[in-house]
């Protein structure tokens, strides 16, 4: 009997060690995919996010993104839409507000940018596959809420960091260092707002921070799945 | 002729040419350009998803001004392919002719600015490059024009020209903006020049003006680059001006009068300000001012003592006490336009929510609100009621809502 008392305290002690012990990086990110519906994203094929992006004036905003690795993002500038597309092969922007209506080819931190934002499945996903690297720094505390530090190491040698919650292992701030005006900033992507869309978490409202200092905030209106998106919208247009 | 016959004759001739000479102005924000609209038994709520939806006049051509509403006709400008046109629509959104004005603003913000001013038969439009004319509401053509720019060397602005213009029996007025032709009053029948005011040489700011009718003179109110102009509509006269702190050059809003008090809010000026007037429009003294009350282009509403507009660098808007300038109650509404009628207040704000508000004294309450989903761009269109019908233009579009109570 007493064995049998010893043998239910160890049992009893190794089981709370185990729940103790800190979650690996494979067992953050499988409960973050698991978290984000990862599996049903694997049948979604077209997203098309609407809403509205504030900075000092509030303007419309629309992405539409088509797997595997096509994305179209409008934003508008003093009421003017400039463009951000990936088509697969090339990223390409337009900025008409600054006069020149004609399309440029993306280079650089804002091709990477893009084709961040074109990978269907997002940058964490079967990362090992694309080459990238990623290291669990720890745990930490932003806001109230605890979350998973995740030090992100792109194939191309640049570094950023995605701080997933440790209670709803959803996605809450990516962090990245930009060149601005010839300094280098560090910009922080906050997500909120999640509710489920056929199964996949999308944060409705997505800040900008700058320097501490929200710079924008886009609140997405509506986000459909697996409707039809024309194959045109990715062409880059001739010049005027 | 007998003198009994001679005096029914006169008095005749003086009625018909009183009548001939009545004018009806249909502008911008309504009657006085106060956004106040005389309507009554309007829907004291809407139902959740808004008003019912009349119809909806798409292919306007780019634009943020609002329509003028005749008993007859709606009149629009909108933007395609940088050209403005001046819409005539029939009362049900179908599209009856449209004319040519000029060159529009695309730069930043593409599109019309301005509200067609209709009086009896004849519109007047203006164009962001400058262009004025003259149209006949019957047959879109066009009467006469000037071009600012050409005729009066006017000094073009960041977002282009957007005055709505004013009216005075048989004169209309313009803001080139330039040294030496600040203000311009024009023959409404003709497009001759009838007086140039230098004023104080400022390039034009914006603002569509306001007309104070006193016993001694008529008082134009508008602003140039950095400061509130009081002009005798007369001659052209500058009687005063009412300096902005700030270097912003841009002041939108439309100036209210009430009972020898001017108020106007300016959030690249001095901010919200009550000015007393001299009861011949001499001289202003200022009374207060709020630099927190910022709005730039969504107007204000005053009803009693309170004065009811958003704000601009805060994203809320405000009751302020017109007595004393003190901001009394905000409400976290985004920030847009504000128009009245039957009581209650018409918010319009930047993510496209139409707001049904209460204006309880010191309190501003929400009772209804929908989203807006029709149109195109930026919402910056101020609200226009008429006959229990709301107008309210975004972009390419003109919808109608039904907001009678039956």
């Amino acid at each position: 009997m007493k064995k049998t008392f010893s043998l239910v305290g160890v049992l009893l002690l190794a089981s709370s060690t185990l729940f103790a012990q800190e979650l690996t990086l494979d067992d953050v990110l499988n409960n973050y995919y698991k978290a984000s519906g990862f599996d049903k994203l694997q049948q979604v094929n077209t997203i098309i996010m609407s809403g509205m992006q504030t900075t000092h004036v509030v303007m419309p905003a629309k992405i539409y993104k088509v797997r595997p690795n096509k994305v179209r993002m409008e934003r508008d500038v003093n009421d003017i839409t400039g463009l951000t597309v990936y088509d697969g092969q090339t990223g390409w922007t337009t900025a008409p507000w600054s006069r020149n209506p004609n399309p440029q080819i993306a280079a650089g931190p804002i091709l990477i940018d893009i084709l961040n934002a074109a990978d269907f499945d997002g940058i964490l996903y079967n990362w090992k596959a694309k080459d990238h690297n990623a290291e669990l720094v720890g745990k930490e505390a932003i806001d109230n809420t605890e979350v998973y530090r995740i030090k992100f190491t792109r194939k191309d040698g640049g570094i950023e960091f995605y701080l997933i919650d440790s209670k709803a292992f959803l996605l809450q701030r990516k962090i990245f260092k930009r060149m601005v005006r010839d300094k280098e900033m560090e910009v922080q992507n906050v997500y909120s707002d999640y509710k489920p869309i056929e199964g996949v978490m999308f944060a409705f409202t997505n800040e900008t921070l700058m320097g501490g200092q929200v710079t924008s905030s886009t609140q997405y209106e509506s986000i459909e799945v697996n409707k039809p998106v024309d194959d045109k919208l990715f062409l880059m247009p001739a010049a005027k | 002729m007998n003198l009994k016959k001679l005096s029914i004759l006169v008095a005749f001739g003086l009625l018909s040419a009183a009548s001939s000479s009545a004018q009806e102005i249909l502008e911008w924000r309504g009657a006085d350009r106060s956004g106040m609209y005389k309507e009554s038994n309007l829907l004291k709520t809407w139902p959740a998803n808004g008003p019912t939806v009349l119809w909806e006049a798409k292919d306007l051509g780019n634009g943020y001004g609002s329509p003028a509403i005749t008993k007859k006709n709606i009149f629009i400008e909108g933007e395609i392919d940088t050209v403005n046109y001046l819409f005539s629509l029939d009362l049900s959104g179908n599209i009856l002719w449209k004319t040519k004005i000029g060159k529009e603003w695309i730069i930043n913000y593409p599109g019309v600015r301005t509200t067609p001013t209709v009086v009896n038969d004849l519109i007047y439009v203006s164009a962001g490059w400058g262009a004025v004319a003259c149209v006949e509401a019957n047959t879109g053509k066009i009467k006469w024009s000037v071009d600012m720019m050409k005729d009066f060397h006017a000094k073009q602005i960041t977002f282009g020209f957007s005055e709505s213009l004013l009216m005075e029996d048989n004169k209309v007025y313009i803001s080139p903006g330039s040294k030496d032709t600040n203000i311009v009053a024009l023959d409404r029948f003709t497009g001759k020049t009838l007086w140039i005011s230098k004023a104080l040489g400022e390039k034009t700011a914006y603002c569509s003006p306001i007309l104070i009718k006193l016993k001694a003179r008529n008082v134009i109110v508008t602003f140039s680059a950095h400061a509130l102009l009081g002009i005798d509509s007369k001659d052209g006269k500058l009687l005063w001006s009412h300096k902005q702190d700030s270097e912003g050059d841009v002041h939108c809003n439309t100036p209210y009068y009430e009972n020898g008090y001017i108020y106007y809010i300016s959030g690249d000026g001095n901010g919200s300000v009550k000015l007393k007037l001299a009861d011949d429009g001499s001289a202003i003294t200022e009374v207060w001012r709020n630099k927190k009350c910022d709005n730039t282009f969504g107007a204000f509403i005053k009803v009693n003592d309170y004065i009811y507009t958003s704000g601009y660098e805060k994203r809320q808007y405000y009751a302020v006490n017109a007595n004393t300038g003190e901001i009394t109650d905000s409400v976290k509404f985004d920030r847009g336009s504000i128009i009245s009628a039957d009581n209650l207040l018409y918010l319009y704000n930047e993510r496209g929510q139409v707001g049904l508000f209460n204006p309880n004294g010191p309190k501003l309450e929400q009772i209804s609100t929908f989203k807006l989903t029709q149109g195109t761009k930026a919402h910056y269109a101020h609200p226009v009621i008429l006959n229990g019908i709301m107008y309210i233009r975004h972009g390419k579009s003109l919808i109608a809502y039904d907001i009678k109570n039956k």
